[in-house]
């Protein structure tokens, strides 16, 4: 078969060289883009999206998480996946355009609702119940005592405190699933302990892990939580009394997550940050602006 | 000679003498099978497959690095499902163009003319898909056995594996039958989706139950659940995260791919004696 040969046409046909000498709008347009202008609209798309970037207002909460059936759908019915994905992204939801939104300030049954989302699309994972119980509970406890001084003051009555949901959602996990989960109601019971000072519902933990089945391998320090960790007076003994259980007595269970055990630690130095931080332990400058 | 994609510059001859030289039926089902990767690594298959498995790699990387905890497993939730998702799209879009093009281009109807039966050149073009789905999964499953645990690993990637070839296999099906690129790939990713998620919907039906309005639908989405696969015991995700499936589990995902490639292939058939020229 004989192969293809290109003709070239003419650049410019005699009536469209004539309409350019004119300089008709019509012979303008049928010239090819030069790069100046290429150039000025990506400038110009540019400043588009930074104006954009500039024009976000802190919100103080992520509003209703969606249902767990319709992030399944969305997921493609992966909820590993999903579950992760709602629980990075409220992780992530005080960072908002650049700065930090107190924790204190956020609306902490919206946070509770969505690590309930994050937990029942992936039951076998304890980040949520890590959120829930390390990272969500102080802060919550915190604005729990804010909104009742708020209630008392006025003859409203004080909406249900959210600090103990979110360790109830630690306790109802690890009744499901004993062998995974027993690390953070360990830390559920302690929070509840020395932060929220609700010692029966500390006590109730305690009882649950010494009840636990030999199947789920909770050590034995863990099952007399109430003496090794409850009974002690101040809350960094006892937080360090925890730190050691974890680090070092995880028994036949598997270890403890290195992270968790480091950003233990780093709270244990700088306890000022247990309230605050949901983070890697990182101060950020925009956090006073923000409003902490 | 080279092949299907010599023959679209002017080399017309070239597919039926390698075939008709080829020893027996398994040279010319080999032939025919390695021709259409060869004209898969010519539309760039490979260098999209690597960019996919390297995005993959970022984006679960980039997950991993927002983690307080469970790194590894961050890590696979976000690999896994990407890296199927991704060679999922690579391999429909690929055996769609591949066979639109040999459509519209009059290749098959030459290598018709040589002496091997059509069922001959669909099994042939089906070993080539099945190949390139093969490589596909390898390489999207890449960034997931980097962190995965071997035996899960391998499980996972052999599952990828057989649900790329089941969905080339069905998107050739689909694209001999529609014969245009952009109908072709929007239905087989279609079917792929509603393979995915079919079940979720008849969870949903199961719980609405009461509305009458859709109850009249209830009929129509269990003969769909009946027809399209169960793909969602395909290649889960939480295999990797300590729930390893059941040898009985796995031979039941390689089973059913077997089947509805089957299914498809004949489906294939019966379309291109139906209309031969089309």
């Amino acid at each position: 078969m004989a192969a293809a040969r290109i003709v070239r046409l003419p650049g410019r046909s005699p009536v469209a060289s004539q309409s350019v000498r004119t300089g008709t709008l019509a012979a303008r347009l049928r010239r090819p883009a030069p790069g100046w202008l290429f150039a000025a609209l990506l400038a110009l798309q540019a400043s588009w999206s930074l104006h954009l970037a500039n024009d976000r207002a802190l919100q103080p909460s992520p509003g209703a998480p969606p249902s767990a059936i319709a992030l399944r759908l969305a997921s493609l019915d992966e909820p590993e996946l999903a579950g992760y994905a709602t629980a990075l992204y409220l992780q992530g939801f005080d960072a908002q355009a650049g700065a930090l939104l107190g924790l204190r300030l956020a609306d902490a049954a919206a946070i509770c609702a969505w690590l309930e989302l994050a937990y029942s699309l992936n039951p076998r994972s304890g980040y949520a119940l890590m959120l829930a119980a390390f990272d969500y509970a102080g802060p919550a406890h915190v604005h729990d005592e804010a909104t009742r001084a708020r209630a008392d003051a006025q003859p409203a009555p004080a909406p249900q405190p959210v600090a103990p949901l979110l360790l109830d959602l630690v306790e109802r996990a690890y009744v499901a699933d004993p062998a995974r989960h027993w690390r953070w109601l360990a830390h559920a019971a302690y929070v509840a302990r020395f932060t929220l000072h609700d010692d029966e519902r500390a006590l109730r933990y305690a009882r649950r892990l010494r009840a636990a089945p030999d199947a789920a391998g909770v050590p034995r320090w863990a099952r007399e939580l109430d003496s090794f960790v409850l009974r002690r007076q101040d809350a960094a003994e006892a937080q360090r009394a925890l730190l050691g259980g974890l680090a070092f007595g995880s028994g036949g269970s598997g270890g403890t997550d290195a992270k968790v055990l480091d950003r233990m630690a780093a709270r244990l130095a700088s306890p000022a940050d247990i309230h605050e931080e949901p983070g890697n332990g990182r101060l950020d400058p925009a956090r006073q602006a923000a409003g902490r | 000679m080279k092949g299907t994609a010599l023959m679209a510059d002017g080399d017309l001859t070239c597919l039926p003498a390698r075939v008709r030289t080829a020893p027996g039926r398994a040279g010319a089902l080999r032939t025919i099978a390695r021709d259409t990767l060869v004209e898969a690594l010519r539309g760039r298959w490979l260098w999209l497959a690597v960019c996919a498995a390297l995005a993959v790699a970022a984006c679960a990387g980039f997950a991993r690095s927002l983690a307080l905890a469970e790194e590894q497993e961050v890590t696979l939730a976000f690999a896994a499902p990407l890296a199927r998702l991704a060679a999922v799209v690579i391999v429909v879009l690929t055996t769609v163009a591949s066979v639109v093009r040999e459509k519209s281009e009059g290749t098959m109807l030459l290598a018709l003319a040589a002496p091997v039966s059509r069922a001959s050149w669909l099994l042939g073009k089906t070993l080539g898909f099945a190949a390139l789905a093969a490589l596909t999964g390898l390489l999207l499953a890449l960034p997931v056995l980097w962190a995965a645990p071997p035996a899960a690993g391998a499980a996972w990637t052999l599952s990828l594996i057989v649900e790329l070839a089941l969905i080339a296999t069905v998107s050739a099906a689909i694209a001999r039958v529609l014969g245009q690129i952009a109908p072709a790939a929007g239905a087989a990713l279609a079917f792929y989706v509603l393979a995915r998620v079919l079940h979720v919907v008849l969870l949903l039906g199961e719980r609405a139950q009461n509305y009458s309005e859709l109850q009249a639908l209830a009929p129509l989405v269990r003969v769909l659940g009946a027809i399209v696969p169960r793909l969602d015991l395909f290649t889960r995700t939480d295999w990797l995260l300590g729930a390893m499936p059941s040898g009985p589990a796995l031979a039941g995902v390689v089973l059913q791919a077997l089947l509805y490639s089957a299914l498809a292939l004949t489906a294939a058939v019966l379309d291109l004696r139906r209309a031969p020229l089309g």
